[in-house]
C-alpha cells in the first residue's frame, strides 16, 4: 500500500473512531452498556479485517506500515476491537507453509465473520499437550490467559507434541471450552482455554524449526503493532494532559504554567518523539535481516514510554484522573497489559542483548 | 590547491565511501591517540588545526555550507557517510571549531551582510578560530539578562563588562559578542551582536579549571574594547534574536557527528573477544545498558530525520528536531556514563589520561561521566530545553 493510501486509512480512522468510540461510548462499552459487536460490525465494513488478508483469499493484502497505521488510530481511540489478533492470526495462515487452511479461513477473517485470537507464547502459562493418533492429534490441558479468545473461531496456541514444541490452529469445538475472564484492561477481553481430548488435524498443527520460525516472524510482527498501539495511546493521553494543564487553574493561573508539571510533559514528548522514529525504522526492517533487532527494541521503547506516560499524565490530572469516568485509567491499563504482551522489557532487553553482535547467551 | 576527488564521487555512495575511507587510512596517524593523551590545551589546538587543514584540502571541513558560503553544499546522504567513515576510523574530533564551524555561518546566514560574508567566511575556511561571548556571571540560563554593554562613540563601540565560558578564547581570531546596546529597553530589545578581534587592546582573559581538570574555558574581562561600528552583525538592538539562530545551530548537526561516535563506542563495547564487558553478564546493568543502546538508535534516526528536513526545505527547516535532540542525547550521554562507571567499579575510579580531541564517550569512564554535564548544561541546560519543548512546542503557559 502506497504512502498516500496509508494516510488515507489513518485519516478516515481516526474520524471515525472520532464518531463512534469517543470517550463517552468508549465509557459504554468499558462498562457494558453499549454493544461493542457494532463497532466490530462497522470496522469490518470500513474493510480493517481484510486489510492484511492477502488478495487473492478476499483481502487487501496490505504491508505492515499500513496494518501498523491503523493500529496507532485504535490505540489512540482505546478501541475495544480485537483488531490485532485477528491480523496475527491471519498472517499466521499465511506464512502457514500448507496451502489448505487458508481457503478454510482467511476469506472469513477478511469479512469479519471470523475471529482470531492468539495464545500466550512467553509466559509458559499454556500446557497444551497433543498427542497423535489415527491422523489427529488428541489436545489435553489449559491455556490462560488468551487476549481476544472469548467470541474467537479459530485460535493459534502453542501445544507440546511427541516432536517437540509447535503450535496448532483450533477451530471452535464442544472440546473446547473457553470462558472470559475479569481483566483491568477492559478496552479488550480475555479468557482461558480448556481441552479436552479436543481433535485437531494433522494440517493444523506444526512443529518444530517450522513452528518455531513462523512464531518468530509472528511475535516481531505482533511487536510492532503492539509499540503502534502504544504511540497511538502515548500520542493521546499526552495531548489529553497538556490541554488540562493549559485549562486547569490553581493559585490563579493555568496549572501547566509551573514547572514541575511542564517539566515532565518536555521529557515524556521527547521520549515519544525518540520512539516514533525507532517505530518507523522497525516497520522498514519488518522484511529484512534485523527485523527481530528493530521489533524487539521498538516494543519495549515504546511500551515503556507509554506506560510512563500514563501513569504520569493520571498523576498530573490529580483528583479528576482517579475517577472512573475519566479516560485516564484507561490508557494506563492499556499500557500496562500491552507491557506484558509478546515478551515484557526485560525478556526484550535480553532479547536485543542476544541479537546483537557478540550475542549474550539467553538466559 | 583542494582535491577534489572525493566531493567528486558524491554522487556515488559507494565509491565515496571507499575514497573516504582510504583518504582516512593514509591521513589519521596511527598513533594520534598515545600522542593526544594527557595533550594540554596547546598541543590539542595544534594537532586540531593540522586536522582541520588536512579536512580543507579535501574540501570536508566546510563541505556542509551553502556554495555561495564558500561551501559545497554537500547532501545529506553524503555527509553521513562522512561522518560514519570518521566515527569508524576514530579519527579525531574538530571539537575546538564548533564555533567556527557551525556558530559562525549560522549567525552570518541569519543576518550578516554580503561584505561581513566575504571578510569572515574565507579566514575561517583557512581555520580562523571563533570563540563565542555571550555568557556572564549574571546572565546564564537567563542569557537576556546580560550586562556588558556597548556604547556607541562615532564609528565605533566601545564596550565594557565581563563574560564567561568563552570556550577556547585564548585562541580565537574573532569572537561573537553579545552586548547591550540600549538599557532603556527591555531586556530582550536592548542586546545587539558584534563582531570582536581577540587581538583588541582590553580584553583579559583567565583560564577556568573544570571539574575533569581541563580548562576549556575563560572567563573573559572587557575594559574598553573598541569594536569598529561596521562589525555589527544585523541591526542595532536586533541581538536577541541572530542569538537564537547561532544557538540553534548548536542544537542538532554538532551532534550528528557525536551520535556516530556514540554508535561505534557502543558496539565496541559489545564486541565479542578480550574486550567485551564482563559486566554485561549482569542482568540489571545489561537491561539498563540496551535500554541506552534503544536511546541511540533512536538519536541516530532523529539526527538524519532532521538533516533530510533540512536538505529538503533549507538549512534550519527543523524546528522542533533539534530540541529534541539536544536534550535527548544531554540525558542518555549522562545516563550512559554513569551506568558504565557502575559497571566498571572501583576499577572505573581510576583516571585515565584524557585523549584530547577524541571526543565523549572514549571508554575513559569516570571523565566520559564527568564531561557529560557539559551537554546537559551548556548550550542551554536541560531546564531551559523543557522550557522550550513544553512553552514553543506544547503551547504550555509561560511561568510568572
Amino acid at each position: 500500500m502506497d504512502i498516500e493510501l496509508v494516510s488515507a486509512l489513518r485519516d478516515n480512522a481516526r474520524r471515525f473512531l472520532s464518531a463512534h468510540c469517543a470517550s463517552d461510548q468508549l465509557h459504554g462499552f468499558v462498562d457494558e452498556r453499549a454493544d461493542r459487536r457494532q463497532l466490530w460490525r462497522s470496522a469490518v465494513d470500513l474493510g480493517w479485517m481484510a486489510l492484511a488478508v492477502p488478495e487473492e483469499h478476499g483481502g487487501m493484502g496490505a504491508g505492515i506500515r499500513a496494518v501498523a497505521a491503523l493500529q496507532e488510530e485504535l490505540g489512540r481511540a482505546l478501541a475495544p476491537l480485537p483488531f490485532l489478533s485477528s491480523v496475527l492470526v491471519a498472517r499466521a495462515l499465511t506464512l502457514w507453509p500448507r496451502e489448505e487452511l487458508r481457503a478454510q479461513w482467511l476469506p472469513g477473517l477478511a469479512t469479519g465473520q471470523i475471529v482470531g485470537a492468539v495464545g500466550p507464547f512467553a509466559q509458559h502459562s499454556c500446557n497444551f499437550a497433543a498427542a497423535r493418533l489415527d491422523g489427529v492429534y488428541r489436545v489435553n490441558g489449559e491455556c490462560l490467559p488468551v487476549l481476544d479468545a472469548a467470541g474467537a473461531d479459530v485460535l493459534l496456541v502453542p501445544i507440546a507434541t511427541q516432536d517437540g514444541p509447535g503450535i496448532a490452529l483450533l477451530g471452535n469445538s464442544p472440546q473446547l471450552q473457553i470462558h472470559r475472564l475479569p481483566v483491568a484492561d477492559r478496552t479488550r477481553s480475555v479468557a482461558s482455554l480448556q481441552c479436552q481430548d479436543l481433535a485437531v488435524p494433522v494440517h493444523q498443527v506444526l512443529c518444530g524449526a517450522q513452528a518455531a520460525a513462523l512464531l518468530e516472524q509472528l511475535a516481531d510482527e505482533a511487536r510492532i503493532l503492539i509499540a503502534s498501539d502504544c504511540m497511538g495511546g502515548a500520542q493521546a493521553i499526552l495531548d489529553a494532559t497538556v490541554e488540562y494543564l493549559k485549562t486547569r487553574m490553581q493559585f490563579g493561573k493555568p496549572i501547566g504554567s509551573f514547572q514541575a508539571l511542564k517539566h515532565r510533559c518536555a521529557d515524556h514528548k521527547v521520549a515519544l518523539e525518540a520512539c516514533k522514529r525507532l517505530l518507523r525504522r522497525a516497520t522498514l526492517e519488518s522484511e529484512g535481516t534485523q527485523r527481530a533487532l528493530w521489533a524487539s527494541l521498538t516494543k519495549f521503547s515504546a511500551a515503556d514510554c507509554y506506560t510512563a506516560l500514563a501513569a504520569d499524565a493520571l498523576q498530573m490530572h490529580g483528583g479528576i484522573g482517579f475517577t472512573w469516568d475519566h479516560n485516564a485509567h484507561l490508557f494506563l491499563k492499556r499500557a500496562l497489559l500491552n507491557q506484558f504482551l509478546y515478551g515484557d522489557s526485560a525478556q526484550l532487553q535480553d532479547r536485543v542483548a542476544y541479537l546483537l553482535p557478540g550475542g549474550e547467551p539467553q538466559p | 590547491m583542494m582535491d577534489r576527488t572525493i566531493l567528486d564521487a558524491r554522487d556515488d555512495p559507494v565509491r565515496f565511501r571507499s575514497l573516504v575511507r582510504a583518504w582516512l587510512q593514509r591521513t589519521v596517524p596511527p598513533n594520534w591517540r598515545q600522542q593526544q593523551a594527557a595533550a594540554g590545551e596547546e598541543q590539542q589546538f595544534a594537532f586540531q588545526r593540522w586536522w582541520f587543514g588536512e579536512l580543507g584540502k579535501i574540501g570536508m571541513a566546510t563541505a556542509h555550507w551553502a556554495s555561495d558560503w564558500g561551501g559545497e553544499a554537500l547532501g545529506v546522504a553524503s555527509q553521513i557517510i562522512f561522518f560514519e567513515e570518521l566515527a569508524r576510523a576514530r579519527a579525531p574530533s574538530n571539537s575546538m571549531f564548533v564555533s567556527t564551524l557551525y556558530q559562525l555561518p549560522a549567525t552570518l546566514f541569519a543576518a550578516g551582510t554580503a561584505q561581513q560574508r566575504r571578510r569572515y567566511i574565507a579566514g575561517a575556511k583557512a581555520g580562523d578560530l571563533w570563540c563565542q561571548g555571550f555568557s556572564e556571571p549574571g546572565a546564564g540560563s537567563d542569557l537576556a539578562s546580560l550586562r556588558t554593554a556597548a556604547v556607541r562613540d562615532g564609528n565605533v563601540y566601545v564596550v565594557n563588562g565581563q563574560k564567561v565560558w568563552t570556550s577556547y578564547g585564548q585562541f580565537a581570531k574573532h569572537c561573537l559578542l553579545l552586548a547591550r546596546t540600549d538599557p532603556s529597553q527591555p531586556k530582550h530589545r536592548g542586546i545587539s551582536m558584534f563582531v570582536m578581534d581577540m587581538n583588541s587592546p582590553g580584553i583579559e582573559l583567565r583560564p577556568i579549571r573544570q571539574m575533569t581538570g581541563q580548562a576549556e574555558f575563560n572567563e573573559m574581562f572587557l575594559q574598553d574594547v573598541r569594536i569598529p561600528a561596521e562589525n555589527r552583525i544585523g541591526e542595532e538592538n536586533t541581538g536577541w534574536a541572530i542569538a537564537q539562530s547561532t544557538l540553534s545551530a548548536e542544537r542538532g548537526l554538532i551532534i550528528f557527528e557525536h551520535s556516530e561516535r556514540l554508535r561505534c563506542f557502543l558496539d565496541e563495547l559489545l564486541e565479542p573477544g578480550a574486550a567485551r564487558q564482563s559486566w554485561l553478564r549482569d542482568a540489571e546493568l545489561r537491561r539498563t545498558f540496551i535500554r541506552t543502546y534503544a536511546e541511540a538508535a533512536a538519536l541516530t534516526a532523529m539526527i538524519r530525520e532532521m538533516l533530510e528536513q533540512n536538505d529538503a526545505h533549507g538549512e534550519m527547516a527543523a524546528q522542533e528536531l533539534p530540541v529534541y535532540i539536544k536534550l535527548h542525547y544531554a540525558v542518555l550521554l549522562q545516563k550512559l556514563g554513569g551506568l558504565l562507571v557502575r559497571a566498571n567499579g572501583l576499577t572505573g575510579q581510576l583516571l585515565q589520561a584524557d585523549i584530547a580531541s577524541g571526543g565523549v564517550p572514549n571508554g575513559n569512564w569516570m571523565f566520559d561521566y564527568l564531561a557529560s554535564w557539559n551537554w546537559t548544561i551548556a548550550g542551554g541546560t536541560n531546564e531551559i530545553m523543557r522550557n522550550i519543548i513544553a512553552e514553543r512546542i506544547l503551547g504550555l503557559p509561560r511561568g510568572s
